[in-house]
């Protein structure tokens, strides 16, 4: 694909992204996302969008998305964009799961524009693992149908003695909950760190083909808090740069790349 | 609710809380922010069991009771202080530290949490879970949630015994003080073994091909620490597994691969006909092809492959392995020799293949890339039609054989690299469509012409299903069903002859099968759903079937109309399904019907004999019969003229007969005047019950007198009555009747499922030589052998007057009724409620019961219920005083010849008959 | 290059669900084909099957899952719209050793409604709470 020498950031107009709105498709809104912190419009259609990469009719519009990456590097940022992104154009409420309320909302950008925007985003912070698979196995008693379901920071929930199968029923119960709302479902865990206790992450990571990770690179050259996006077939890879206010912002990587 | 089924989990395993739930890691683990709850009472319940093992302090009891506190089952006790050591140390050198010190405290010094506490003393555990935990391997709660997943009862109990004792191995607790250090970590070791068992054997039970080692790394406990579980067992039993099990480590080892086929021998049987059953009946054909293959590769390595078509001979491009199945891309090498083609009209790249292949198979050939392979029939083919190219992949590639090239130098290279094989993760979220229909996919099997590939296999070669169905026409019930599979096929002819039409009542339906809750519908030709038709058929080999039809449109009111069209028809069936195999023993009534139709009346075919020669004396009947459903559209009438006429029709019998020569459970056939039936039915609709039906005729009447009059049969609810027979009965007017198939038992015939009443022309019964039966009816005098259900003419004197039972009661001049209400207006004068009449004098009916003294039967008490007419005969020279008779004026008067029907005749001392009077059905 | 073997087992599957529909029978090459790709859990699965084990659960709201009867009696829940299954099975082999791709729950789902042998069960939308995520005391 072609890559123009763009400066870091630019706006673009909210016709241009409404355009290519499919709230539905959390790929998609990640992407968007991510080309809105970018600035650039152009990167939007990696791929072919909505389609994995299997052949046959192995395919489902990808609905789902996992967000990987260290500690701090911006996934509740990220994600909270792609809530408020969500809360704008979708048809129901955005349901924002974390185990701890948000230190701060990520500043800049949608949210400043419109506080209405939160309203219709409900925070949701279960305790523990137990309280949370249980808010998502009534999802469908309590809830009306959200069009995005959002969890941040699952490996909070999955302590090390969870076995993979406990990583299994909470993926398994969040992707069946967004399937029966037929909405999108966005999750953020950090890796964990002791080789051990990651039977859960792994079981977890089988249940989301297409993730969108995010790693550090500790170079003399780059400045902290700056990490890599990789988001295979759907975006492009691009560095990612989080402020000490959290406020982020995505640039193209200097080197150029096809 | 599912997974409450706590009980089971609670009682196999004790090593763990009693009323935790163990149905697997999901349970254990999601639980675990609650554990320190439920733990502490299991731990209070397991140190109860402890308190009353030993006398100890009450400092250490309360040692004990704060280190029970720490919830540590299912996670290895990693104490910080011998991090460094190898961890199953920890525990006994711990616990041999107590024994020097402290030999009074023996049990105490088999504990290792006592034995920590000497040393940590002060040390505070908190009850916070993530606090106190430490990392553990997680395979843990894995293996021990395995004990669950077993396919019965037996492996369940011989692998949850293992991990259990496994566990309890680990279990510095379980020991005596005297077990050494060697003999513990040998058993640490045994679990070890024991535990890659366990895990293997869960995922396959192809032991012996496929056994992988699992890496020690796998086994948790001996690793990391100790797993400690709690358990309320008293220290002995656990002496007792400790040492049965350090001394059947070896035995283990060495039975690895016995152990799961002795259980999967042991493993409950599948559903028969059910596809499990089918599925291990290929399997296991397979499979010994398979190995016939397999020898035959290794006796010889070449086999020559241009001869022999649907050989495909691929080359390997690249190899990786999903889920135990090792995924090659090949593509085909197309020789002058091979011309099989794998797809003619694709324009695409058809010799791209994907070739699958089994990790056995992989094992076995240890494919790389450049490699040649053959790939011999049968194999299948899978087309994947994607948006822009077909892909090809090729299935149950068992017979495989890789071509070694002669050139020893790149074998050389080949044999010292190892095989990396890359493993693909499947992700899961992915759930298969298997609803669209849009594409058309084929799966086609390539049919071996290898001679080398023992029979049955060849055999199998699929039809498609589109393709047009040979009939090629078989005369054997046998080999047609037992070649075919339980579940049903379509695609042979089989012949056979019809002996008999009746109606079953089908036992699939909700009806209850008792005789009050089964409905005769009125006259209308309803559906009766409790009943289906069926067949009796017979093959040219004298193998009876019976077949249940299954269509919509049938209607057993019809089942004479069905008689005529099918009974003594030859006919073809195209398809059909087992229901089942029944013997002689389940199904008395089906072969009772089979021994009236043997032996054959031609010669019938005998399996492994020449067709000419044929001894048919002393043919044993078949043993066995086949139940099979069959569609109506899959009966078609055969017109080969060729075919010996095996049918038997009935034979009929006259009634005299019946009572001569017949035996006891026998199949039999007659044709009878009813005369009476009891009790009378009306023709409302009324749900089928028992029924006795009286019947004479000529033979009978005619007879001599040492033969009954008449014959009692008795209908059971399961005998189904059609609309026209119900219809004559129900006219009360002698009709003819005949009796197809009823049995003849104790004297009466009783007609039950396979019988079939059809109502008879006069006519035909003179045809059969039986004149037709004179009125009156003559019946037989009552004499000591009268059983109840039966008729009897009785005379006598009356003796008594059961004046309990007599009574009288007006009825309505007009309808009869008597529902007469006393009129308000007129004096003497009654209203009828039903027709609204007034009558001033209505009819008196009258019931009475007398006693009589009959000739023939001294010393016995006869009780008639007299009928309406022989009351007012009797009581006609008797005054009445309003209403009243006495009972002194009938006393001695002689009456008789009476017809009755025996109600009960009981046979002690002082023999009673009770009788009631009735009058036969005359003529209209 | 991408797992192919998701999409081999969904077409057996269609291609099982095509000629049962037809005939009324699954031909002994595709349940060759089914041990094939499956392996052993192929067996237990239509054993499952014969047995009916298979119940499809509805409750009012639309949220639907399966639960299989397990050969020990035991009653598992598996999901309607990814692959899971609440035996250990699943959790060991399929999960950690990735030995199979489905245990043999799902795949007597899978098999149950391509031949159109589940058995349905309404429940209310609280009991389909418990039955996705089981209450424990």
């Amino acid at each position: 694909m072609q890559v123009s020498s763009l400066p870091d950031f630019q706006p673009i107009s909210a016709t241009e992204l409404a355009a290519w709105a499919k709230p539905f498709c959390m790929a998609q809104t990640l992407s968007r996302v991510l080309s809105e912190l970018l600035g650039c419009k152009e990167f939007h259609n990696q791929g072919d969008p909505g389609t994995s990469v299997l052949p046959g009719h192995v395919s489902s519009t990808v609905s789902s998305v996992l967000l990987v990456g260290p500690p701090g590097c911006g996934k509740s940022g990220l994600l909270f964009s792609a809530a408020l992104v969500a809360a704008e154009e979708g048809a129901g409420p955005v349901i924002f799961i974390s185990r701890e309320s948000l230190q701060r909302l990520p500043g800049g950008g949608r949210e400043a524009r419109e506080p209405l925007l939160l309203k219709r985003i409900r925070f949701l912070y279960p305790s523990s693992l137990r309280e949370l698979l249980h808010l998502v196995s009534s999802m469908h008693l309590s809830f009306p149908a959200p069009s995005l379901i959002v969890v941040d920071g699952l490996e909070r929930y999955l302590a090390p003695t969870c076995g993979s199968a406990d990583g299994a029923l909470i993926s398994g119960l969040l992707l069946d909950s967004a399937a029966h709302f037929k909405c999108g479902l966005l999750i953020s865990a950090a890796q964990p760190l002791e080789m051990g206790g990651d039977g859960a992450f792994l079981a977890v990571e089988r249940y989301f083909p297409a993730q969108c990770h995010i790693y550090g690179e500790v170079t003399t050259e780059q400045e902290e808090g700056t990490f890599h996006i990789s988001f295979p077939s759907h975006f492009p890879p691009c560095v990612l740069h989080t402020a000490k206010d959290g406020t982020l912002k995505i640039s193209l990587p200097k080197a150029s790349f096809s | 609710m599912p997974q409450g089924k706590r009980k089971r989990s609670g009682d196999r395993v004790q090593a763990f809380f009693p009323d935790e739930v163990w149905s697997g890691g999901k349970k254990s683990t999601g639980g675990q922010p609650l554990q320190p709850f439920s733990l502490s009472k299991a731990w209070k319940r397991c140190g109860d069991g402890f308190y009353s093992c030993q006398e100890e302090k009450a400092a250490a009891s309360s040692e004990r009771t704060t280190l029970l506190g720490k919830p540590i089952a299912h996670t290895p006790v990693y104490d910080e202080d011998c991090n460094d050591n190898n961890p199953a140390r920890i525990v006994w050198s711990s616990s041999d530290s107590e024994l020097s010190n402290d030999g009074s405290k023996e049990f105490n010094s088999r504990l290792g949490f006592a034995s920590r506490s000497s040393r940590n003393k002060g040390k505070s555990y908190s009850m916070d879970l993530s606090a106190s935990m430490k990392q553990f391997n997680d395979d843990v709660p894995e293996i021990t949630g395995w004990q669950y997943e077993c396919d019965s009862e037996e492996e369940k109990r011989t692998f949850s015994d293992a991990a259990e004792s496994a566990v309890e191995i680990s279990d510095p607790e379980s020991l005596s003080s005297k077990a050494t250090e060697s003999q513990l970590l040998k058993g640490a070791e045994s679990s070890k073994v024991m535990a890659m068992e366990i895990a293997e054997y869960s995922s396959d039970d192809e032991f012996d091909e496929s056994y992988v080692p699992i890496l020690p790394s796998h086994f948790p406990a001996s690793n990391d620490g100790d797993v400690v579980s709690p358990t309320a067992k008293p220290a002995s039993e656990w002496l007792k597994t400790a040492q049965v099990l350090l001394q059947t480590p070896e035995k283990k080892i060495d039975k690895a691969s016995k152990t799961p086929e002795d259980s999967a021998k042991k493993r409950k049987r599948f559903l028969r006909g059910g596809l499990a059953e089918r599925l291990s009946r290929l399997q296991n054909r397979e499979r010994s092809a398979i190995s016939f293959w397999r020898h035959q590769c290794e006796s010889d390595c070449k086999i020559t492959v241009g001869a022999k078509s649907g050989v495909l001979v691929l080359k390997i491009i690249q190899v990786h392995e999903e889920c135990a199945i090792q995924v090659a891309h090949c593509t085909q090498q197309i020789n002058d020799n091979n011309k099989e083609a794998l797809c003619t009209n694709d324009s695409n790249d058809t010799s791209h293949l994907i070739v699958l292949f089994t990790c056995q198979t992989a094992a076995q050939l240890q494919v790389r890339p450049h490699d040649i392979i053959h790939i011999h029939p049968p194999w299948q083919k899978l087309k994947l039609k994607t948006e822009d190219k077909n892909m090809y992949i090729i299935l149950n590639t068992h017979f495989t054989q890789k071509i070694i090239p002669n050139n020893n130098s790149t074998n050389k290279a080949c044999r010292y690299e190892m095989v990396t094989v890359r493993r693909k993760k499947l992700p899961l979220s992915i759930m298969f469509k298997i609803n669209e229909t849009c594409h058309e996919h084929e799966v086609k099997e390539q049919v071996p012409h290898n001679p080398s590939v023992p029979k049955p296999l060849q055999a199998g070669s699929s039809q498609r299903k589109q393709s047009t169905m040979y009939f090629k026409k078989n005369d054997s019930l046998l080999d047609v069903v037992e070649s075919q599979g339980a579940a049903g096929w379509k695609g042979a002819c089989l012949r056979v002859v019809v002996q008999r039409v009746y109606c079953l009542p089908s036992k699939n339906k909700t009806g209850l099968h008792n005789g009050s809750s089964k409905n005769i519908p009125c006259q209308e030709n309803k559906l009766r759903s409790d009943f289906s038709v069926c067949l009796l058929v017979q093959d040219a080999y004298g193998m009876f079937s019976e077949l249940h039809l299954q269509a919509a449109e049938l209607s057993v009111d019809h089942i004479d109309v069905y008689s005529k069209r099918w009974e003594g028809k030859t006919c073809c069936l195209t398809g059909m399904k087992i229901l089942q195999r029944t013997t002689k023993g389940r199904a008395p009534g089906l072969f009772s019907l089979i021994d009236s139709l043997w032996p054959p009346l031609v010669p019938i075919k005998v399996h492994g004999q020449s067709q000419d020669q044929q001894v048919q004396n002393n043919l044993p009947v078949p043993s066995f019969c086949y139940v099979l459903a069959v569609h109506a559209e899959e009966i078609e009438d055969d017109e080969a003229e060729e075919t010996p006429d095996l049918y038997l029709p009935p034979a009929v019998y006259t009634l005299r007969d019946i009572h001569q020569i017949v035996g006891p459970s026998q199949r039999c056939s007659f044709c009878g005047t009813v005369i009476y039936i009891r009790p009378e039915i009306s023709a409302n609709p009324a749900p089928q019950q028992e029924m006795w039906i009286f019947v004479t005729d000529s033979t009978l009447q005619e007879g001599s007198s040492a033969a009954p009059r008449t014959l009692s049969v008795c209908i059971s609810p399961s005998c189904l009555l059609d609309n026209r027979v119900h219809q004559a009965l129900c006219n009360k007017s002698p009709c003819a009747l005949l009796f197809k198939d009823a049995i003849r038992e104790n004297g009466r015939v009783i007609c039950v499922e396979r019988t079939v009443l059809s109502v008879q022309k006069p006519l035909l019964s003179s045809a059969s030589g039986v004149k037709q039966v004179t009125d009156p009816v003559q019946l037989d005098d009552l004499d000591c052998a009268a059983q109840a259900n039966s008729l009897c003419a009785v005379q006598g004197i009356i003796t008594g007057v059961n004046e309990k039972t007599a009574y009288s009661w007006p009825v309505c001049n007009e309808c009869g009724s008597n529902k007469l209400q006393r009129s308000d207006e007129k004096r003497e004068a009654y209203l009828c409620s039903q027709c609204c009449q007034y009558t001033s004098n209505p009819d008196i009916r009258m019931q009475l019961e007398v006693f009589l003294r009959c000739d023939s039967m001294p010393g016995c008490t006869v009780r008639i219920k007299l009928q309406q007419e022989t009351i007012s005969l009797l009581l006609r020279l008797s005054p009445s005083v309003d209403g009243c008779y006495e009972v002194s004026n009938v006393l001695g008067m002689k009456v008789g010849p009476l017809n009755c029907y025996v109600q009960s005749a009981s046979s002690q001392l002082g023999r009673y008959v009770e009788l009631k009077e009735i009058s036969l059905w005359k003529a209209n | 290059m991408d797992a192919i073997l998701p999409t081999v087992a969904e077409e057996l599957l269609r291609e099982i669900k095509r000629n049962y529909q037809e005939t009324s029978q699954i031909t002994d090459e595709l349940l060759l084909g089914l041990k094939f790709i499956f392996g052993p859990t192929a067996l237990y699965a239509l054993d499952l099957v014969d047995q009916r084990s298979v119940s499809h659960v509805t409750s009012p709201s639309g949220r639907s899952t399966f639960q299989v009867v397990g050969s020990s009696g035991k009653m598992y829940t598996c999901f309607a719209s990814c692959h899971y299954c609440s035996c250990p099975a699943f959790s060991f082999s399929v999960l950690r050793k990735n030995d199979n791709m489905l245990c043999k729950h799902i795949l007597a789902i899978y098999l149950s409604q391509a031949m159109g042998l589940c058995q349905e069960l309404t429940v209310t939308d609280k009991q389909m709470c418990d039955i996705l995520f089981p209450k424990e005391d």
